[in-house]
């Protein structure tokens, strides 16, 4: 079993610089946790902190209820892969993988055994020879998970393992490191400034932007119940469209205005009783790719007459570069519609899809229906 | 002919003079050597004598001149002053390189000035501190120092920087390794390179090395080879000997030959060491 909670993590770097701020979070035995942010926003750091590379300036880090605050990365057992691998350059892959167990004073027989069953399910048994600059990138990141894996540690923590691989064995590896995680049953804590790593792999992203936590939930309730602008822009590719539209309401009936175009809106969908409070002010609309609408100049329905800049085939689908008055909307079609660079498109928006922030705030009005959140959902 | 060819021709025909001119004091070194002083003061000549035995017997046999056990103390002097030169510098090194500590900049500046001191600067107050630790007249005052050589450190903290991830040294310690087996099972197998070019460079600077020793070391038994040729050079006139001082000169850089050609491979290696990143 291994539960690992920080609870009000701060890092202060020295020159107060703000690495991590007030940060907590409960990671559940097992569980798949991802990191996610742009650059900088203190992902990495956490990490480190959990794993006892940098200092906690203050808050409380247990492991399994244990405070760990001031325990020495070693006597935490927890294993790190590195973005960079960090194998040891100058030990053949055998010895590599052998080098904690043999700190650990493990008897030379059961690390022999320990080293190949790994060596085994990593399909790198041929390798054991080698050094490691002998390796290609992948079989590098081979390697540095087997270092991992040998300690049987509670957690598995990883600092952006992909990010050296080229993007067809970036996936790959994604799906392996996966399966890992069901086969080895540990916690995974896992590092990326890439969403789609973060969509695919986790049971839970948190989502962070400068030092602070935007968002935590499974990936289906990110991208469908976006907390906030930041969130609902970082989750999602291509990225979520935004513009600025104006709340209206007409008798019971509200809708969004976009120049003359009025886009109704069911209010069940928003937390209750707060769309009044926006009337007649500019809200952001949020609308993602796939529920951008390509309709005929009709007028019983609202739509935006609006130009192609660019149209993307990607064999199954279509993104669509669209400008409207300067306002930059990208669509997700399917293949089978005839459309060209310069045409004059109608579009609309799928009603049931629209997210609606605070101007100020960058919060969403939407009202969330909780989710369960499944654990080893794999 | 083509272009090509001539280019190479002439690419060729400068380097062979390049190297005969380098070679060409050893060979120098080397045809003399052979010869009796009679004949050196004639002037050069190409071909060898026949004087080499009586040389090197006159040199070995010279009771006022302890050839092997000038050998023998500039042998001790040199590999003290590059293992400790090349294992402190190294060291501290790595503790600019991983550890973030209180005043590190300072320590740092610190290091740096002094390579900008020249020794001849400090050599005085160096000599009365050897004087007060009555160390004078013994071969420790030739090495010890080495422990502090600024422009080694300043070498091994370039060759980290580029070849020692500290990506590395924390999966070290997350594997549960102590800082100083850190430092010795991994940080010095992968300096390897860079110790091996800086043990030659300290070897032969320390073999060289005139100006300390000549102001430290008084009685025969402890001088190096350095004071020995000095010694012989200025020989009076009736007992001055061209053939012995060649002599000598020549068994002088048979080590220093020997160590180059083991270690060349490294020393091509150093030259190029920090330009790339793998």
């Amino acid at each position: 079993m291994s539960r690992i909670s920080l609870k009000n993590l701060t890092k202060i770097y020295p020159g107060d610089v703000l690495a991590v701020n007030d940060f907590s979070l409960e990671i559940r035995d097992k569980e798949f946790i991802v990191l996610v942010g742009p650059s900088g926003c203190g992902k990495s750091t956490v990490l480190r902190m959990i794993a006892g590379l940098e200092e906690i300036t203050s808050g409380e880090l247990y492991i399994d209820d244990k405070l760990v605050n001031n325990v020495l990365p070693k006597d935490r057992d927890i294993a790190m892969v590195f973005q960079n691998y960090a194998l040891y350059p100058h030990m053949t892959v055998y010895k590599n993988l052998a080098f904690a167990l043999s700190l650990r004073k493990v008897p030379k027989n059961e690390i022999d055994n320990k080293v190949r069953e790994t060596a085994k399910i990593l399909e790198i048994e041929n390798l054991l020879d080698r050094k490691p600059k002998a390796l290609s990138g992948g079989q590098r990141q081979r390697v540095a998970l087997g270092r991992a894996m040998v300690r049987d540690p509670k957690a598995f923590l990883l600092d952006e393992p992909l990010s050296n691989l080229d993007a067809k064995l970036r996936a790959s590896t994604r799906t392996e490191i996966t399966k890992l995680h069901n086969k080895l049953n540990t916690t995974f804590i896992y590092v990326t400034h890439d969403q789609t790593e973060a969509m695919t792999m986790a049971d839970r992203i948190v989502v962070m932007k400068d030092g602070n936590i935007k968002q935590v939930g499974s990936p289906q309730e990110l991208y469908a119940y976006p907390n906030n602008i930041f969130v609902a822009g970082f989750i999602g590719t291509p990225q979520i469209n935004f513009i600025d539209v104006i709340l209206i309401k007409n008798d019971s009936e509200y809708f969004v205005k976009i120049d003359d175009a009025l886009f109704p809106i069911s209010k069940e969908r928003f937390i209750p009783n707060t769309l009044d409070n926006y009337i007649g002010k500019t809200l952001v609309l949020g609308i993602r790719a796939e529920d951008v609408l390509m309709v005929d100049d009709d007028v019983s329905r609202a739509s935006l007459n609006s130009q192609v800049e660019v149209a993307e085939n990607m064999g199954s689908e279509i993104y669509v570069y669209i400008d409207y008055q300067g306002n930059k909307i990208t669509g997700k079609f399917t293949p089978d519609i005839n459309i060209a660079m310069g045409d004059s498109i109608n579009i609309s928006f799928n009603s049931d899809k629209i997210h609606l922030f605070d101007k100020e705030t960058e919060l969403s009005l939407l009202e969330r229906n909780a989710e369960p959140v499944k654990v080893n959902n794999h | 002919m083509d272009l090509r060819k001539i280019n190479r021709l002439l690419c060729y025909i400068v380097l062979i003079l390049l190297s005969i001119l380098c070679l060409f004091s050893f060979y120098l070194l080397i045809v003399n050597s052979t010869r009796a002083h009679s004949q050196i003061q004639k002037g050069f000549s190409f071909t060898t004598g026949s004087f080499f035995k009586i040389n090197l017997k006159n040199v070995l046999d010279s009771e006022e001149l302890p050839v092997v056990n000038g050998i023998i103390n500039s042998f001790i002097v040199s590999s003290a002053s590059s293992i400790l030169a090349t294992y402190f510098s190294v060291l501290t090194a790595f503790s600019i390189h991983t550890y973030e500590f209180k005043f590190k900049r300072l320590f740092f500046t610190f290091i740096m000035m002094i390579m900008m001191v020249p020794n001849q600067v400090s050599a005085l107050g160096f000599m009365r501190w050897m004087g007060k630790l009555d160390l004078m007249d013994s071969l420790i005052p030739l090495f010890l120092p080495s422990i502090a050589s600024p422009i080694v450190f300043y070498f091994m903290l370039a060759y980290m920087q580029s070849n020692l991830p500290k990506a590395m040294i924390e999966a070290a310690r997350i594997d549960g390794a102590s800082e100083f087996r850190i430092f010795n099972q991994m940080v010095l197998p992968i300096m390897k390179p860079a110790i091996a070019v800086q043990a030659i460079f300290t070897f032969v600077s320390a073999w060289n090395n005139y100006f300390i020793p000549s102001l430290i070391i008084r009685s025969t038994k402890n001088k190096t080879l350095p004071i020995l040729i000095a010694q012989l050079r200025s020989a009076d006139f009736l007992k001055f000997d061209m053939g012995k001082v060649y002599m000598l000169i020549f068994l002088a850089i048979i080590p220093i030959i020997i160590i180059y050609i083991i270690l060349s491979k490294y020393i091509v290696r150093g030259v190029a060491v920090g330009s790339v990143k793998e």
